[in-house]
């Protein structure tokens, strides 16, 4: 480990408990703002006072609305995520169920965005004004345009529909990973392309590079040894972004093709007011969210040796 | 010199003339489809396309063109609404956390932290969940996860800007603040505050669109494209062309803020990327 990198992540570890305290208390007070009685739209339509009044006490909203905020931030940062008001189970153990549907779908298409992206990027930048990178910029464009949740609909018209190779919902199998992954990894893919594209030909213009190829080197070489490594520097940042971007959109993907994730855990309680789970999921997704970047902030060092954290 | 650059620019200029496309025919919608939108007819449900209906027809037997060409109203108005409303908010707060340093930048950079530390879409969200489902409060919420954006880039670029010395220049002439602000900082910050909001209104179609097609944004019987392609979904692999046609549209108007967006960018400010 580099010197002084330790205390670095350390301050960064310590300053993100603040952070993700006031997003806390934000996701706590707007819902407080919602509107409608959860105790009344928990029990239905024919719910007697008495009933609503039983429910609430027994839901906690009868406390002080600060006892109620102090009691969920305990909560939280002694790990207790309080129980769902749908389900009556604790919310740890549906996010527990859910967050890893969600980590390794965003996973595996995180991993095929990187992988082809980088080498179409490369491909694209060594080749410039090439039929190839031509096709490149025209997909790449189409790529970022493109709603996630339509392309994946019409992933289902051929894929399920007329080839009928692949299941269109459902979880469990490989063959259910196919088209949920490759729907999500379209976007990071287009994003990563073209950033990888663009570093690229940054770095080739380099003086470096030139003497590089003056000494000998064959391209490959010199793309290999010498510009990748520093091409690569701004592509890990976006890599990291996007990942962080798919584990939190990853809630249109899992709607479409109906993967029980987190984010159809959380779009199924904003419908059904089920605020322990809304605020859980989206303080525990921010924490995700901010450790990503701060991975990202990391590999920095490994990977630009000019960048230290000592001082 | 910025139109003889542009015209130069065929990504731009393409990007442009889809954007042209799609306003002519949000304008003329009533010109276009000269009969009710809304009107259901169910003898002639989710009919494959056409003379008749040159898209088909949707669950309630209601013309898919027809529908899209009203939609447009509707997409166009609420994606531009989104960057107006996120633009002018986060520019203003940009400016004035640029241009005084301090305290009071510190405060509203501190701000902005905490809604980017909310996943963009999530906290959209959030958002929608404590205002209800409804098309207008989908563009509230997209416009408040827009603020962030303008507010650093603008920021950064006012503070080199204020350390210009026509600043110096108009403050010994007695200029206020906000004079100074608005005549003199203002009119230097505004290449990024354009092509971030032409990229915008392209991201900001996709939210409103997804926001749509969770529920949470534009509700029946309403023509937006989100919603709509949604509307398919049951219907997928028997008639593909309800959702597939309003999807279309989505990705031709983002991709024309898309083009729009990056050939100003070269042109306006070359160095964002």
């Amino acid at each position: 480990m580099k010197k002084g990198l330790g205390k670095y992540v350390l301050i960064r570890l310590v300053g993100a408990v603040p952070l993700l305290l006031v997003v806390a208390v934000i996701v706590f007070v707007l819902l407080q703002y919602a509107p409608g009685d959860p105790a009344e739209l928990m029990l239905g339509m024919d719910a007697t006072p008495e009933n609503v009044a039983q429910m609430r006490v027994k839901m906690g909203l009868d406390k002080p609305l600060h006892v109620q905020l102090l009691r969920f931030l305990a909560g939280l940062l002694r790990g207790d995520l309080g129980t769902s008001w749908q389900s009556g189970r604790p919310v740890a153990e549906e996010i527990g169920r859910t967050l890893p549907v969600t980590a390794y779908v965003s996973f595996v298409a995180i991993v095929i965005s990187s992988v082809v992206g980088v080498l179409v990027g490369v491909l694209s930048a060594v080749r410039q004004y090439s039929l190839v990178d031509n096709i490149v910029r025209v997909v790449v464009l189409a790529g970022v345009s493109m709603p996630v949740f339509w392309l994946g609909l019409m992933l289902i018209v051929v894929f399920s529909g007329f080839l009928g190779v692949l299941p269109s919902s459902g979880w469990g199998t490989p063959k259910h990973l196919v088209l949920p992954a490759v729907t999500l990894a379209t976007y990071p893919l287009a994003m990563i392309t073209r950033l990888t594209r663009s570093s690229m030909l940054e770095v080739i213009r380099q003086d470096y590079v030139r003497t590089a190829r003056a000494k000998g080197l064959s391209m490959r070489a010199v793309i290999v040894h010498h510009a990748l490594q520093n091409a690569f520097i701004p592509v890990v940042t976006v890599i990291g972004i996007q990942f962080g971007v798919l584990l939190a959109g990853a809630v249109l993907t899992e709607s479409v093709f109906a993967i029980p994730g987190i984010g159809r855990l959380t779009v199924a309680a904003v419908f059904a007011r089920d605020y322990p789970v809304i605020r859980a999921s989206v303080v525990l997704t921010a924490a995700i969210f901010v450790l990503i970047n701060l991975l990202v902030d990391i590999s920095y060092t490994y990977l630009d040796p000019r960048i230290r954290y000592d001082n | 010199m910025f139109w003889r650059r542009f015209k130069r620019d065929r990504n731009a200029v393409a990007g442009l003339v889809i954007i042209t496309l799609i306003v002519l025919m949000a304008v003329f919608a009533p010109v276009l489809a000269p009969f009710d939108i809304n009107a259901q007819d169910l003898a002639h449900r989710r009919e494959a396309p056409s003379k008749a209906h040159p898209f088909g027809t949707d669950i309630f037997g209601r013309d898919i063109l027809g529908r899209i060409v009203y939609g447009a109203r509707t997409t166009l108005l609420a994606g531009v609404l989104c960057v107006l409303v996120g633009g002018v908010v986060g520019s203003a707060l940009g400016l004035v956390a640029g241009y005084y340093e301090g305290w009071v930048s510190a405060a509203i950079m501190r701000a902005m932290d905490v809604l980017l530390a909310f996943p963009y879409f999530l906290l959209a969200i959030l958002i929608v969940a404590v205002l209800g489902p409804g098309l207008v409060n989908a563009v509230i919420a997209v416009s408040v996860t827009n603020v962030p954006n303008y507010a650093r880039v603008v920021r950064s670029s006012a503070m080199v800007v204020k350390r210009h010395e026509m600043i110096e220049a108009a403050r010994a002439m007695g200029a206020s603040d906000a004079r100074i602000i608005f005549d003199h900082v203002l009119p230097n910050v505004l290449a990024p505050i354009i092509v971030l909001s032409t990229v915008g209104v392209a991201s900001a179609v996709i939210s409103t669109a997804a926001l749509g097609f969770l529920g949470l944004g534009a509700q029946p019987p309403t023509a937006e494209w989100g919603l709509m392609l949604s509307e398919g979904r049951s219907y997928i692999t028997a008639s593909p062309h309800i959702t597939f046609f309003p999807g279309l549209f989505i990705v031709l108007l983002v991709l024309g803020f898309n083009l729009l967006g990056d050939g100003l960018r070269d042109i306006l400010d070359p160095r964002l990327k």
